[in-house]
C-alpha cells in the first residue's frame, strides 16, 4: 500500500475553557481526544457524528487551520506542524477546504471573478489574463455560466454560491478537498446537485475528499469510507456500506436507526440517539452512559480499538458484529484500503 | 463513485429521502438550468450611495458644503481684513458695512468668522483623519493578533481613555504655544482610541467568520488578509466614525479657543469670538455669540447627520 495522502496520527485538540474551577486551576476541554485516520489518493472518507463530536475540528486540523495539541497531521508525508510557515503556505495549494455556509465563506464585497481568482493571486499564478481564463474554465467545471464573474455573492443563490466556493477550492488543482458539511446549509433540492458535482469533479481530477457530515444517509451516497465520531474519538470506521448495513458500535447503530422513516407506524427501536450528560468519572467508554448494553467494564475501562476486518475497526468492548479477527489489536482505527 | 445506491442498504431504504438525494445525472444539472438569466449582472448600489439618497445626509452635506464655501471662498469675496482694528467702530451691531458686526477692537466679525471656519475645518478634518488612521491600524492589528498582544494593546487603550481629554489639552496648551499642527496632533492622539476599539471589535467578530478562515486556508498571509478582507469590510465603521470624529474635533477646538487655550490671538477662531462676546455680554453684543455659536452648531450637527445616515446605510446592508 502506498503512503496515504492525508494521515492524522493520534490527534488531540484541547481548548482552554473560560470556566475556571476552584483554586483558579484552568479547565480544559478536549474537542478531539484521539483521532487517527488515513485517506488515500482519490478516495472519500466521511466523518460522521453529532454536533460537538469534534468532526469539524478534525476537518480544520486536517487543513492546518488549527493546530493539534498533540499528535501529527501528515499531508503527503509532510508533517504540517514541522514544515515552516512559508512552506506550509505553499503546500496549502494542494489541500483546500469548502465550508458549510457559502454565505459566510465568500467575502460579500468581492465579485465572483476575484473570489475564484484569489487563491491564484495568493500563489502568484499567471497574470491577470490567464487568471481570468482559468476562472472561466473553473466556472464551466462547476456548472456556472461565465457571466457570473461580475456578480457578487448576494446576487447568487445558495447552491450557486457553494459552486463558487467549490470553484475557488479547485483553482489550484488541489489533491485533497476537505468539505465541512458542504450541503447542510443548502436547500434540500440543491443538495444532490452539489453532491453530484463533487463526485464528478472527484472522478475528473482524482481528488481525495474528507467530508464532514451529520447525515448518515448522505454519507452512503458520497463516501467509500466512513469514520463515526463520538465526543472527540472515532468509535467506528470502515467501508461505508459495511458500517451502515451492519454497524458494530452501538452508537453507529443508534445513528443508523435515527435516520427518519417516512412511515409513522414504524417506531424506532430501542437505542435512539439522545442527549446525555458526560459521566462523571471520565473513565471508561465515553458512550457508556447512553449505551443500551453497557456493562461494568464499560464504565471503568476505555475500550480498545479492535480491528474487525481489514480496514474496519471499532472501539467497543462488546461490538455488535463479530470480527474475522477477534483478537484485540492496539492499532488505531484505520480507514483507507 | 462507488457508494451503495439507496436501494442496496436495507436499513436506509427510505423512499422520501432517496428521492431527495437521488438526482441528477450529468446533463440535468447543466448551468442553464441553474442561473436565472434574467438577473442583470450589475453591482448593487454601495452603502455610501444609499446613504446619500437620504434627506438628512443631503442636509448635512449641503451645510458642510456651505461652511466650506463660506470659510475658504468667502475671504476672496469679502475683502475686509479679519485682523485690522478700527477703534472708531468697536462693538458695532450688524450693519451694511459690517454684516456680522464688529468686535471689541473694531475688527470685522464676518471676516473673522471665515478665518475661524478655516481653522475649525482644517483641524477637524485633519485630526479625524489622522486619529482614525492610527485607530484603524492599531485596532485591526490588536483584534487580528488576539491573545496576549491584544490584551496588552487594549489595556493601553483603556488607560489612555481614563485621561480626561480636556484636562490633557489644557496642560499641553499651557506648556506649548498651540498652533494648528500641534492641535491636530494632540487631538488625533487622544481621538484614535475610540476607532481603535471599534475596529478591534469588528475585526474580532470578522476573524471567526469563514471567509477570513478561507483566505487563511488559501495560504494568504495575515497582512494580506487584513488588507484585502478585514479593512475593506470595515469601511463602514471607519467612515461613520471618522465623520463623528470631525464633529468632536470641531467642538474640542471651539472649547479650547473659548477658554483661551487654542490658537493664540490674533488668529480668529469661532470659540475665540464667542469668548469675546461673553466678556461684553452686558453691552448686548449678541452678534459675537450667536454667529460663531450658530456656526459651531451647524458644523457639528451636519457632520453628525452625515455620520448617522451613513451608519444606517451600512447597517441595512450588513449581513
Amino acid at each position: 500500500m502506498t503512503d496515504p495522502l492525508l494521515q492524522l496520527d493520534h490527534v488531540r485538540v484541547r481548548y482552554r475553557t473560560r470556566r475556571m474551577s476552584f483554586k483558579g486551576a484552568v479547565v480544559y476541554t478536549d474537542a478531539v481526544r484521539d483521532v487517527s485516520l488515513e485517506l488515500g489518493e482519490g478516495q472519500t472518507l466521511a466523518l460522521v457524528g453529532e454536533s460537538g463530536s469534534g468532526k469539524s475540528t478534525t476537518a480544520r486540523v486536517a487543513v492546518a487551520l488549527e493546530r493539534p495539541t498533540s499528535g501529527r497531521v501528515l499531508f503527503d508525508g509532510n508533517d504540517l506542524a514541522l514544515i515552516g510557515r512559508a512552506q506550509l503556505r505553499d503546500l496549502r495549494s494542494q489541500f483546500q477546504i469548502v465550508f458549510q455556509d457559502p454565505h459566510s465563506s465568500l467575502d460579500s464585497r468581492m465579485q465572483v471573478l476575484d473570489l475564484i481568482a484569489e487563491p491564484l493571486v495568493i500563489h502568484k499564478w499567471g497574470n491577470t489574463g490567464s487568471r481570468e481564463a482559468r476562472v472561466h474554465q473553473l466556472l464551466d467545471e462547476v456548472g456556472l455560466p461565465r457571466a457570473t464573474t461580475g456578480r457578487q455573492p448576494h446576487q447568487l443563490s445558495g447552491g450557486q454560491r457553494q459552486r463558487v466556493a467549490i470553484a475557488r477550492a479547485l483553482a489550484l488543482n488541489p489533491r485533497l478537498i476537505v468539505a465541512d458539511e458542504p450541503v447542510s446549509a443548502l436547500d434540500v433540492s440543491v443538495r444532490a446537485q452539489i453532491l453530484n458535482l463533487l463526485s464528478d469533479l472527484q472522478k475528473q481530477h482524482n481528488l481525495s475528499y474528507l467530508m464532514v457530515s451529520h447525515d448518515l444517509a448522505l454519507v452512503n451516497h458520497t463516501a467509500q469510507f466512513v469514520a463515526v465520531m463520538f465526543r472527540g474519538s472515532i468509535v467506528e470506521s470502515g467501508p461505508c456500506d459495511q458500517v451502515i448495513t451492519s454497524p458494530a458500535h452501538p452508537y453507529t447503530r443508534a445513528l443508523v436507526e435515527a435516520v427518519p422513516s417516512p412511515d409513522p407506524a414504524m417506531v424506532s427501536p430501542a437505542g435512539t440517539v439522545r442527549e446525555w450528560p458526560e459521566h462523571a468519572s471520565g473513565l471508561g467508554c465515553q458512550y457508556a452512559n447512553r449505551c443500551p448494553q453497557a456493562r461494568g467494564t464499560c464504565f471503568d475501562t476505555a475500550p480498545p480499538v479492535v480491528e474487525l476486518q481489514l480496514g474496519r475497526s471499532v472501539a467497543c468492548h462488546f461490538p455488535l458484529v463479530a470480527g474475522t479477527t477477534t483478537a484485540p489489536t492496539t492499532s488505531t482505527p484505520n480507514t483507507g484500503a | 463513485m462507488e457508494s451503495g445506491s439507496p436501494q442496496d442498504d436495507g436499513l436506509l431504504v427510505d423512499p422520501v429521502r432517496a428521492e431527495v438525494i437521488h438526482v441528477p445525472t450529468e446533463g440535468e444539472s447543466g448551468p442553464a438550468a441553474l442561473l436565472p438569466e434574467s438577473v442583470e449582472p450589475e453591482r448593487s448600489p454601495s452603502p455610501m450611495a444609499v446613504a446619500l439618497r437620504h434627506p438628512a445626509a443631503r442636509v448635512g452635506l449641503v451645510v458642510i458644503a456651505a461652511l466650506v464655501v463660506f470659510s475658504y471662498i468667502g475671504p476672496l469675496i469679502w475683502s475686509a481684513s479679519p485682523n485690522d482694528t478700527d477703534l472708531l467702530v468697536i462693538l458695532q451691531p450688524p450693519s451694511s458695512v459690517h454684516p456680522f458686526g464688529t468686535d471689541d477692537v473694531g475688527r470685522d466679525v464676518l471676516a473673522r468668522m471665515m478665518v475661524g471656519g478655516q481653522v475649525s475645518l482644517n483641524i477637524g478634518v485633519a485630526a479625524a483623519a489622522l486619529g482614525c488612521a492610527i485607530g484603524v491600524v492599531y485596532g485591526a492589528i490588536s483584534g487580528f493578533a488576539g491573545g496576549r498582544l491584544d490584551s496588552v494593546m487594549m489595556r493601553f487603550v483603556d488607560g489612555m481613555l481614563a485621561i480626561p481629554v480636556l484636562v490633557l489639552l489644557i496642560v499641553l496648551a499651557a506648556a506649548f504655544r498651540p498652533n494648528q499642527l500641534l492641535l491636530i496632533l494632540v487631538i488625533s492622539l487622544t481621538s484614535w482610541l475610540i476607532p481603535a476599539r471599534l475596529i478591534r471589535a469588528g475585526t474580532l467578530s470578522m476573524k471567526s467568520q469563514d471567509f477570513i478562515k478561507a483566505s487563511q486556508a488559501m495560504g494568504s498571509t495575515s497582512t494580506r488578509t487584513l488588507r484585502r478582507h478585514v479593512l475593506p469590510n470595515s469601511v463602514g465603521i471607519i467612515v461613520v466614525n471618522a465623520t463623528f470624529q470631525v464633529a468632536d474635533a470641531i467642538l474640542l477646538v471651539a472649547y479650547l479657543s473659548f477658554l483661551g487655550l487654542g490658537i493664540p490671538p490674533p488668529t480668529a477662531t469661532w470659540g475665540g469670538i464667542m469668548s469675546t462676546g461673553i466678556s461684553y455680554i452686558n453691552e448686548q453684543a449678541w452678534w459675537l455669540i450667536y454667529f460663531p455659536g450658530l456656526a459651531i452648531l451647524l458644523a457639528v450637527v451636519a457632520f453628525n447627520y452625515l455620520g448617522d445616515t451613513v451608519r444606517d446605510a451600512y447597517d441595512v446592508t450588513a449581513r
